[in-house]
């Protein structure tokens, strides 16, 4: 296809509102008016690389990025308050703001962090015990539940201690009284006493007896001796020490196994080397977390916070984790920060390296550039395209990369509008989280395909497989074997295959998120066709008009009846006749994607006219001419491009677009030829100031 | 014996269940004389009133509950019930009404129709009444809601998701969003508490963190100056949540409530809303803040009501069409709603502060986006004010106002027994609301 079509093609693309008549509504036009960034009167020239304002990390983005960092399974931002949303998507950096209260949370998310990735590493303690009275003492006997010792003597056994480090003795007893005296009782380990104790305690109460010492590792003995005996034969007064168990629980503060997190993080003793350690950390951690090198005054302004905690007569490492909470907390993290040489200049200016490697990382993982792409930037090479492009194609290698499934397809396809929605299990018995879950994960696995395979993008409509698990093979009716997804074709249509399934807009998911909780919606469906895939969204319904349709026009009557008498009023014709036939193509399938071929008694009829004149026989027709639609691959681009950069698309980006969609093939575009198209455009590359009023 | 708030709770040990502590005496020192703070509350309900059901037949102290507002008889005397109040700047461009109907509940402002860019609103009134009184608590205001998100594509008929989502708006351009977690709202209310501190370490930490914020707003405004307009409004909200946080930080007073058990992380929605309204009723009794908002939903909700056996979602109800039966169900939710909002006003009213309730020291402000799902009008709101702000408040009747007064007269009038007077609100407030 010709350039000048692609571009005619995507002139309808963009405003707030496409009439259906096709005429094109100024968005700007009455009080509403949005104006150009930078607030000036001047409207953007048409190729204008445009700018995005300083981005937030979004939730997903916090919980990414943390977790390339730290090598953490943490996701704090699960707690942060939600994102707002423009232009269909989370990531938009003009409606990313910051609440007080998220600051607040921001704190606590690097407390939460840092306790768990910089704490000292402090082995597990472990607990031995021995019961006395299995042990031999030097003097007495066994009981029943401990050991006699009649007379001045000791018990004793030996343990074996796993390392280095303090540990904590002690041993459970108790006297039997007689005499001026409580019973006394010396406990030891090795040579050392570590106390020497009176027993006041009888046997319905008896009493621990404990004490610390610094040990080295390997065998120690453990003893409790009894001291000072007592016996009058004229009485028979006798004063005995029982011992019920001894036992050592240990280490505790030493160094012995490691903290992987830590490590990755702290290469250096910081204990021990201090400041200059610290300095190290803060120079190599904190060029990964702000995304770009840190010159040496903003270490000396981070090391600022180690001070404070060394001078309060803390350790170092306390210091580090104050100056890494400063790190975390900093705007800098927070904030996806793009600078200008002038940022009143419109003069477009390449990104600088290190800016570029975020909004690639961003884009393609919604997280933190890896070493790899900032050695990249390093080096100065991701102004090279050939390395942009293999970069592109490493991370979309990446597992990462999933996150455009995750994130993208999530919002793009409304994938993750499943988490809300819900059916009402009154007309829908068969629907609960485990079907949910199954329509999540097949709209997920599907699309996946399009990212890890390079494939046209028109086959995301007209592929003829799909991936099933058991639950899902039954709500199809579908065979399958095995536990677990597993891809089914669904053969050709003509070949007498499954003719209900194949393709994207044929999966229960897509089907049941454009339902209402109790009936199918043709009216959405159509809409979200126009809206998603073809970015012609019709203009809302005026409103002072009655726009829904409730059980008691349905009775007896086939929601095409019901549409059809309300197509009628011309006011209503001339957007319904364009929604209207598109969802009422999918009408075999019910408010949660189920086939039927009845409704209300009466057959279902899935055909219909297209404003076009095209003729439908049912769902596969309307497949085929969507997916035949120039629009498609454009809307496919246009998507792309605003998840991507994170702003809204522009007039000014139309020509940009109509040459990313033909560079990358036109109609034989894939994900991939269409995200290096987007990553190597000039407005992905580049940026301007805009006017300082 | 004395609480110091900071000896209350602390980092991990916020993960321990609190025990249920009788109720020290007293308010803080700087909170004023006893029994005088006044407090605002807005309660957004979405998706409109069916208002056969809500607006009563006649006006003045006699006039009787309908079925809609019966389940507040037992707080009647301390309502006012306004009708036909307009709050016209909310019509928005075309379609949309839920959006800038929400957008504009607090604000009275006519919004800019933009998916993403050029947000612009104006100052809620509970905003202006937080800046007024920033000084006395710890925090100076709390948005609540149940709904995060989760929304997918446009919010409402290319109306931002956030004009869609928040109804408190700190400026034109920054709107707050809520918190929906009630285990992060109780541990924002009680932030710092750690009954085992020593006053040496408790100093400790303050100093630390008084430290890393110093250090993130110098960082922060020399970052500033290097950014274009549009940037620096975005590090100007980071700025902004940095000095609140420094002024929590440095505000040591003491607490005097009932602190509730931290909540979990399993509730139903029913459950969701009873937890939101009981934070809300522990930080207006511990004096942690004075300014609550609270979303029941998100603007036009399609949140289903089968719990109380109302099959279908709300805001396809609600479009309602004249049929008896939408009506039913409407009312249905609408009783639903109100009975969530006697639940707060009953408890509020129980707790006294000195021969005055908390709720008689309160404005509670209730009311929707729209009048009603079919028209969306943003004419004869359904309007529920609540709470007396120490007598200020002429309570206990109906006033009809046929449609010649705004909403945002209606704050002006707020504002005046706030002890917040302003001389002009949103678009078309001019004078404070007479109350009769």
């Amino acid at each position: 296809m010709r350039r000048s079509t692609w571009t005619l093609m995507l002139a309808t693309l963009f405003g707030a509102g496409v009439a259906c008549t096709g005429v094109v509504e100024d968005p700007a036009s009455g009080k509403s008016k949005p104006g150009f960034p930078g607030g000036g009167g001047q409207q953007p020239q048409d190729g204008d690389v445009g700018r995005v304002t300083i981005h937030r990390l979004n939730r997903v983005e916090y919980n990414n990025t943390v977790r390339d960092l730290f090598g953490t399974s943490l996701r704090p931002a699960d707690d942060f308050p939600a994102d707002d949303h423009g232009y269909g998507f989370d990531n938009i950096a003009d409606v990313l703001s910051v609440s007080p209260s998220q600051l607040e949370l921001y704190e606590r998310a690097a407390d939460l962090l840092l306790a768990e990735s910089l704490a000292l590493p402090t082995p597990d303690a472990e607990l031995s015990q021995v019961e006395a009275e299995t042990l031999s003492g030097s003097v007495g006997a066994a009981t029943a539940n401990g050991w006699n010792l009649w007379a001045n003597g000791e018990v004793s056994t030996t343990f074996s201690l796993p390392n280095d480090g303090r540990y904590v003795v002690s041993a459970r007893v108790w006297q039997q009284a007689a005499g001026p005296d409580a019973a006394r009782a010396t406990l030891s380990i090795g040579s050392d006493s570590l106390g020497t104790f009176d027993v006041n305690a009888g046997s319905d109460a008896p009493q621990v007896i404990s004490g610390e010492a610094q040990l080295s590792g390997g065998s120690k003995v453990v003893s409790v001796r009894f001291e000072n005996d007592f016996y009058d034969e004229a009485s028979g007064a006798d004063r005995n020490l029982y011992v019920d168990w001894l036992q050592v629980e240990g280490p505790f503060g030493t160094s012995a196994p490691s903290n992987a997190q830590r490590d990755a993080i702290v290469p250096c003793d910081i204990q021990v080397e201090g400041e200059k350690c610290a300095r190290q950390v803060l120079t190599d951690f904190g060029k990964r977390a702000w995304r770009r090198p840190l010159t040496v005054a903003e270490v000396d302004q981070l090391m600022g916070l180690y001070q404070v905690a060394v001078d309060e007569g803390q350790d170092p490492n306390t210091g580090l984790t104050l100056a890494l909470k400063g790190l975390l907390l900093s705007s800098q993290f927070i904030f996806r920060v793009e600078l200008d040489p002038d940022p009143a200049s419109l003069e477009p200016h390449p990104l600088g390296q290190y800016e570029l490697a975020s909004r690639l990382s961003y884009f393609l993982w919604s997280s933190t550039p890896d070493d790899e792409l900032l050695k990249a930037a390093d080096d100065g090479l991701l102004s090279d395209q050939g390395t942009l492009e293999q970069q592109v194609r490493r991370m979309l290698s990446d597992p990462r990369s999933s996150a455009l499934v995750e994130n993208f397809a999530g919002q793009w396809l409304f994938i993750r509008a499943l988490d809300a929605h819900e059916p009402d299990t009154n007309y829908f018995g068969d629907y609960d989280d485990a079907l949910r879950e199954s329509l999540r994960q097949e709209m997920q696995l599907f699309f996946e395909d399009f990212l890890r395979e390079n494939r046209p993008i028109t086959e995301l409509l007209t592929a003829k497989y799909s991936y099933l698990d058991q639950r899902l093979a039954r709500h199809y009716g579908v065979q399958t074997s095995g536990a677990g997804f597993q891809r089914i074709d669904f053969g050709d249509e003509s070949g007498g295959g499954t003719v209900q399934r194949g393709g994207l807009l044929r999966q229960a998911g897509l089907l049941t998120v454009t339902s209402y909780p109790t009936r199918t919606s043709p009216v959405k469906r159509g809409k979200w066709v126009l809206e998603q895939l073809l970015c012609s969204a019709p203009p809302p319904p005026p409103s002072d008009v009655v726009t829904d349709i409730t059980s008691d026009d349905i009775a007896g009557k086939t929601l095409r009846e019901v549409l059809e008498a309300h197509r009628a009023n011309p006011d209503c014709a001339v957007c319904h006749d364009a929604m209207d036939p598109i969802g009422l193509a999918f009408e075999n399938f019910n408010g949660i994607g189920a086939y039927r071929s009845m409704e209300n008694g009466k057959p279902i009829d899935p055909t219909g006219q297209l404003p076009d004149g095209t003729q439908l026989t049912g769902a596969s027709d309307l497949v085929a001419a969507v997916a035949a639609d120039p629009r498609y691959v454009g809307c496919v681009a246009e998507k792309l491009f605003t998840y991507g950069l994170g702003r809204g698309p522009k007039k000014s980006d139309r020509t940009r677009l109509a040459n990313i969609v033909e560079a990358a093939g036109g109609e034989q575009a894939s994900l991939e030829s269409l995200i290096l198209g987007i990553v190597t455009s000039d407005a992905f590359r580049m940026r301007r100031g805009e006017e300082q009023l | 014996m004395k609480l110091s708030r900071r000896h209350f709770l602390g980092g991990a040990a916020a993960t321990v269940a609190l025990p249920f502590l009788p109720s020290l005496f007293g308010r803080s020192a700087q909170a004023g004389e006893p029994g005088t703070a006044k407090r605002f509350l807005a309660f957004y309900v979405p998706c409109g009133i069916h208002m056969k059901k809500w607006t009563p037949s006649t006006t003045g102290a006699d006039y009787q509950l309908t079925p809609i507002l019966e389940p507040l008889s037992a707080v009647k005397q301390k309502l006012l019930v306004l009708s036909g109040l307009g709050n016209a700047p909310l019509k928005p461009e075309g379609a949309g009404d839920h959006a800038a109907g929400t957008a504009g509940f607090l604000t009275c402002r006519h919004i800019t129709k933009t998916s993403g860019e050029s947000i612009r609103n104006g100052i809620s009134i509970d905003q202006v009444f937080a800046n007024a009184l920033a000084e006395q608590t710890r925090i100076p205001s709390l948005q609540l809601g149940i709904d995060g998100g989760g929304g997918i594509g446009d919010c409402d008929s290319g109306y931002s998701c956030a004009y869609a989502r928040n109804i408190s708006w700190a400026s034109e351009t920054q709107p707050l969003p809520k918190m929906t977690n009630p285990k992060v709202v109780f541990d924002s209310l009680f932030d710092g508490f750690d009954p085992n501190a020593t006053a040496e370490a408790i100093a400790r930490r303050r100093k630390f963190r008084s430290s890393v914020l110093d250090y993130v707003n110098q960082d922060a405004n020399s970052l500033k100056n290097k950014l274009g307009k549009t940037d620096q409004r975005k590090l100007d909200e980071y700025l902004s949540g940095v000095r609140s946080l420094e002024q929590r930080v440095q505000d040591a007073t003491e607490l005097a409530c009932d602190p509730i058990e931290r909540p979990g992380d399993n509730y139903t929605f029913p459950e969701h809303v009873k937890l939101m309204l009981d934070l809300t009723v522990m930080a207006f009794q511990c004096d942690v803040t004075r300014v609550v908002s609270f979303m029941l939903g998100n603007a036009g909700s399609g949140r289903s009501y089968e719990f109380i056996g109302v099959s279908g979602a709300h805001h396809q109800i609600s479009h309602h069409q004249d049929l008896q039966e939408n009506f039913d169900k409407l009312t249905a939710i609408d009783i639903w709603e109100v009975t969530q909002l006697a639940y707060l006003l009953e408890r509020l009213d129980a707790i006294d502060e000195g021969g005055r309730s908390i709720l008689d020291n309160s404005a509670v402000f209730f009311s929707s986006e729209i009048e009603d799902g079919n028209s969306h009008s943003h004419f004869n709101m359904p309007i529920v004010v609540a709470g007396g702000l120490g007598g200020d408040l002429p309570t206990g009747r109906h006033i009809e106002y046929g449609n010649k007064e705004p909403v945002a007269n209606l704050f002006l009038r707020l504002a005046q027994g706030m002890g917040v007077p302003q001389s002009a609100f949103g678009d078309d407030g001019t004078a404070p609301l007479d109350l009769g």
